[in-house]
């Protein structure tokens, strides 16, 4: 439904000139919830708003449905306002000189698509109703909470029936119990719609909870697209960015000892002991990697286990008490490793603890790859 | 324990409270305000309803009120034709200040105009200049008899003048050039200050650039344009040099010019008169100023919850932008740079004559040096130096103590404070100048005659300015930032010295040359208080204009609008780098 190819966009500043998008490139099938998440100042909003055609690229090609809406080779920029496509600010953007009727039926009023007044009127009913606003109507913009004034604005943008709905932050001005509730309330509704959709967060826990797909930015480029779940359990081979922006991880340092079969698995020697993993494509024995393990995969235990994988022995340098987990960092020789304890455990700073890593839940990236992430 | 001790103790520990130098000053400034700004009113509203002549300036008994006052001010059937022309001349100044401010505004905001933002620093030059040089060298193109613009004219073989400098199309001219930057950089903020997201939302939801223009942007800042209209009209009622110059002598007269005359150039001067036209005068402002703030408070429920920083869509102007960019320039051409030229001009001649070879022979430095030389020019330039100091420096430290009590207090008294600082806004500096005169000449004082009556006048005049830029700079610092400090031991100076004062110091700088560009510029209280040992500069060009010698004029207004370019330049320096380093 849509196809980005190749988009870049810079912009010059009083500090010079900001590559705000670096060669993006994506494909959102119809139907997808879609989420470009990075940290700020990552190139997603940027992103969005030139699929929105409120930005101008430099360079690349945007296609929806089967328009080009953007191509710098052939010259073409189609203007916001014929693009079809609905938008969700994060400010809103309700305007605060209309009722909430005249914001949301908006679209049809600049636009009328052989409707009589009836008929808008009915429809705008029923898109209050899909957003639970309905009895709204006459209620002047300047008199709507922010739960509210968002639910208008996604009514505006679902008002026109667009063939692709942006949304860019539209929860991050909620609070945090409100932002819980709207995210599966979004998710079902352009769910239940069918609707191809294109959402920029930077908050993880949004984008797992809504979306189908994720691409991670990081510096105006795509470091990683996937499911969440390949996000979060195989992190991009490509830059650190991804395992660290995502979530929490041990990193340690490794090399390929030998067993590189048509498995794909490996073996390789650590600081942490020895693991067998899934390496890497193209890697041969010699190879340096790096590991990333989640805090929740290591296994701690105060006697020794039984069974393969890395076992080291280490002391719990601080134990942080959450709630819902202990935080604790154990020593081992010069390493420190992060791991989740559940509350039952009662582990003190001091203690003695054995650390398990299985090898089957690391993810395993190329040295050299982190090396010029870094950079 | 007897009651009485228990008392004593008590009134001595109040007592002991009030000594304390803090308390002292927090006192003495709210004395100063509130004595500033009602004692005038007090008596312009007294004195209004009673029989005031020389001899009889204040008739404190509580009988005697009469309505002699305002019957002879509009039995008289030119105070009608005064009523008229001042609301033509307001409306006119208005008009043609959003004409060009309200157009260069959305030119500099919303569209691709080439080299729009050097705007933000073109508009200096106009303020620089004072309103009364506008007008005398306006008055020069314009004239029927010596405008060079109707000699041009009478050059191509016409007989009759084309223009009229004396006229209120011409008046309301040169005022509305003068308002134009107020109304550029009002309009231009609240333009900047709309959340880009509201214009995009209409583009996404199918609004093309015009229907956005017409549905969004301009219903948004309908408030705004309004608010506007009603200052600049109100403004335009108040105005003074500009009526004094052109208007006066061919009869055409405002409220201000009224009192003026009815208070200094008629003998026995109509003290009675002068006290209604300046009611009335300032019960207009109060109106409009009370409506005004009305206005403000509906713009103020626009307030929307900001997003990201983005620029707005600018308007592609295509192959107009030549025509706007020239447009701008246009603007600072008949605002300031053909002013300056001729009184340049002007300033190199024995006597005035239109430009020809023979007046180019004659050009010497002869006026500069005589004005060097003579006396009563340099104790001009001494008391203006004395005034714009004084009231500058004086002006932001009160400026400064009202904001923290106003801001930081939130008490009754703090409220009533904030209200007695916005007063004098009302209060034209015509009416403002002749209630000091009345004051002080009714009380017996040393300082009547001398400068700093002027410096009095001035700094109640120029106290709702200076709380202007004050106020938003105290409401920055975020409260914290103060009990940090004091919670790490310093006394509330230390506070004001190493807290506040170096975080809104750029506000200060800014305010502080604009209240001395303004007490240098504005001649209003000026032409009502001074005597000829405390004359003013402004007050000064005037009278080397009423005698005819316009290239002294024309040398006097080119030192003083290099001397105030100099100064602006090097204020905004400095608090572009203070404002840097301090992060604000």
């Amino acid at each position: 439904m849509i196809k980005v190819t190749n988009l870049s966009k810079r912009f010059v500043t009083d500090r010079g000139e900001v590559k705000a998008v670096v060669g993006v490139t994506f494909d959102v099938p119809k139907g997808a919830f879609f989420t470009l998440l990075g940290p700020s100042g990552c190139g997603k909003s940027t992103t969005l708003r030139c699929l929105a055609g409120l930005e101008k690229p430099e360079q690349g090609e945007i296609i929806i449905g089967d328009t080009v809406m953007y191509s710098s080779e052939k010259g073409i920029s189609v203007p916001p306002d014929r693009r079809d496509a609905g938008m969700v600010f994060q400010s809103y953007a309700i305007w605060p000189h209309m009722k909430v009727f005249d914001n949301v039926a908006f679209p049809l009023q600049v636009k009328s698509k052989g409707l009589n007044s009836a008929q808008i009127r009915e429809k705008v009913k029923k898109t209050l109703e899909l957003v639970r606003m309905e009895g709204y109507e006459d209620r002047p913009a300047t008199q709507l909470s922010g739960g509210q004034q968002q639910r208008v604005a996604m009514a505006r943008a679902l008002l026109q029936e667009p063939r692709v709905l942006l949304m860019d932050e539209p929860l991050s001005n909620l609070d945090a119990k409100l932002r819980e509730q709207m995210r599966v309330e979004v998710r079902d509704l352009v769910h239940r719609l069918g609707l191809t959709t294109v959402y920029v967060t930077h908050d993880q826990l949004e984008a797992f909870a809504m979306s189908t797909k994720i691409a991670v930015m990081f510096e105006g480029r795509i470091v990683q697209i996937g499911t969440p779940w390949e996000i979060y359990t195989q992190p991009a081979n490509k830059f650190v960015a991804v395992a660290d922006f995502v979530g929490l991880a041990n990193f340690f340092e490794g090399k390929v000892v030998g067993g590189v079969g048509a498995s794909g698995r490996g073996t390789i020697e650590t600081t942490m002991g020895t693991l067998e993993c899934t390496v890497p494509e193209g890697m041969s024995t010699g190879g340096k990697v790096l590991i990333s393990a989640r805090p929740e995969v290591v296994q701690v235990s105060r006697e020794k286990p039984s069974g393969g994988g890395a076992i080291m022995l280490g002391e719990v340098e601080r134990a942080i008490f959450l709630g819902e987990y202990f935080d604790v960092r154990i020593r081992i020789g010069a390493e420190t490793v992060r791991a989740r304890l559940g509350p039952y455990f009662e582990v003190k700073d001091g203690d003695k603890l054995y650390v398990q890593i299985a090898g089957s839940s690391c993810s395993v990236m190329r040295s050299e790859s982190v090396a010029s992430a870094k950079q | 324990m007897s009651i009485g001790t228990f008392s004593r103790t008590t009134f001595r520990g109040w007592l002991g409270g009030l000594v304390e130098p803090r308390k002292m000053v927090l006192i003495l400034v709210t004395l100063f305000v509130g004595a500033g700004a009602l004692i005038p009113i007090f008596f312009l509203v007294w004195d209004s309803f009673k029989n005031v002549y020389v001899g009889n300036l204040f008739d404190t008994s509580l009988t005697n009120f009469t309505l002699k006052n305002f019957r002879e001010a509009f039995a008289d059937p030119r105070a009608l034709g005064m009523l008229g022309d001042s609301f033509l001349f307001a409306f006119g100044s208005m008009v043609v200040a959003f004409f060009f401010g309200g157009t260069i505004a959305f030119l500099v905001e919303r569209t691709n105009t080439p080299l729009r933002n050097l705007m933000y620093s073109l508009m200096f030059i106009p303020l620089v200049m004072p309103g009364m040089l506008k007008a005398i060298g306006w008055i020069l193109f314009l004239s029927p008899t010596i405008g060079l613009f109707n000699k041009v004219w009478f050059a191509m073989g016409f007989v009759d003048p084309i223009f009229n400098a004396y006229s209120i199309p011409a008046m309301f001219w040169v005022e509305g050039l003068s308002e134009t930057p107020m109304t550029f950089l009002f309009l231009g903020a609240a333009l900047r200050a709309m959340d880009p997201s509201l214009e995009e939302a209409a583009y996404t939801a199918g609004a093309g650039k015009f229907t956005t223009l017409a549905r969004i942007t301009l219903r948004m800042m309908t408030p705004a344009l309004a608010g506007m209209a009603l200052l600049q009209f109100v403004r335009g009622i108040e105005a003074f040099e500009v009526p004094l110059l052109m208007g006066a002598s061919a009869g055409i007269h405002v409220f201000a010019t009224n009192i003026y005359f009815a208070a200094r150039e008629i003998n026995p001067p109509l003290y009675g008169q002068a006290f209604v036209f300046s009611l009335v005068l300032v019960s207009l402002a109060l109106m409009g100023l009370v409506l005004y703030q009305r206005m403000m408070g509906r713009a103020g429920q626009y307030a929307t919850v900001t997003g990201k920083g983005y620029r707005p869509r600018l308007l592609d102007l295509g192959k107009w932008k030549p025509a706007a960019t020239g447009f701008i320039f246009l603007f600072i051409i008949f605002a300031a740079v053909l002013p300056f030229l001729i009184l340049l001009y002007a300033s190199f001649l024995p006597y005035y004559q239109v430009p020809s070879a023979k007046a180019l022979s004659v050009m010497s430095w002869d006026n500069y040096r005589s004005l060097l030389g003579r006396s009563d020019v340099l104790l001009t330039i001494k008391n203006t130096a004395i005034l714009c100091g004084i009231v500058s420096v004086g002006g932001m430290i009160i400026a400064t103590i009202v904001s923290w009590i106003v801001v930081r207090m939130r008490t009754k008294g703090a409220k009533l404070l904030d209200g007695l600082v916005f007063i004098p806004y009302a209060v034209p500096g015509i009416a403002s100048g002749f209630a000091f005169m009345i004051v002080f000449l009714t009380f017996p004082n040393p300082i009547y005659g001398t400068i700093w009556i002027l410096v009095i006048a001035y700094l109640v005049q120029f106290m709702p300015i200076g709380t202007r830029f004050t106020h938003a700079g105290v409401a920055q610092i975020k409260a914290e930032l103060e009990e940090a400090a004091a919670s790490s031991g310093a006394s509330l100076v230390t506070i004001l010295r190493r807290i506040i004062i170096p975080l809104i110091l750029p506000s200060l700088i800014a305010g502080g040359l604009y209240i001395f560009l303004l007490s240098a510029k504005v001649m209003s209280s000026a032409a009502i208080l001074y005597t000829p040992d405390s004359t003013v500069l402004s007050v000064m060009i005037f009278q080397l204009w009423n005698e005819g010698s316009i290239p002294m004029v024309g040398s006097l207004a080119v030192l003083m609008i290099i001397a105030f370019t100099i100064l602006t330049i090097l204020s905004r320096r400095v608090g572009q780098r203070r404002a840097m380093t301090s992060g604000l």
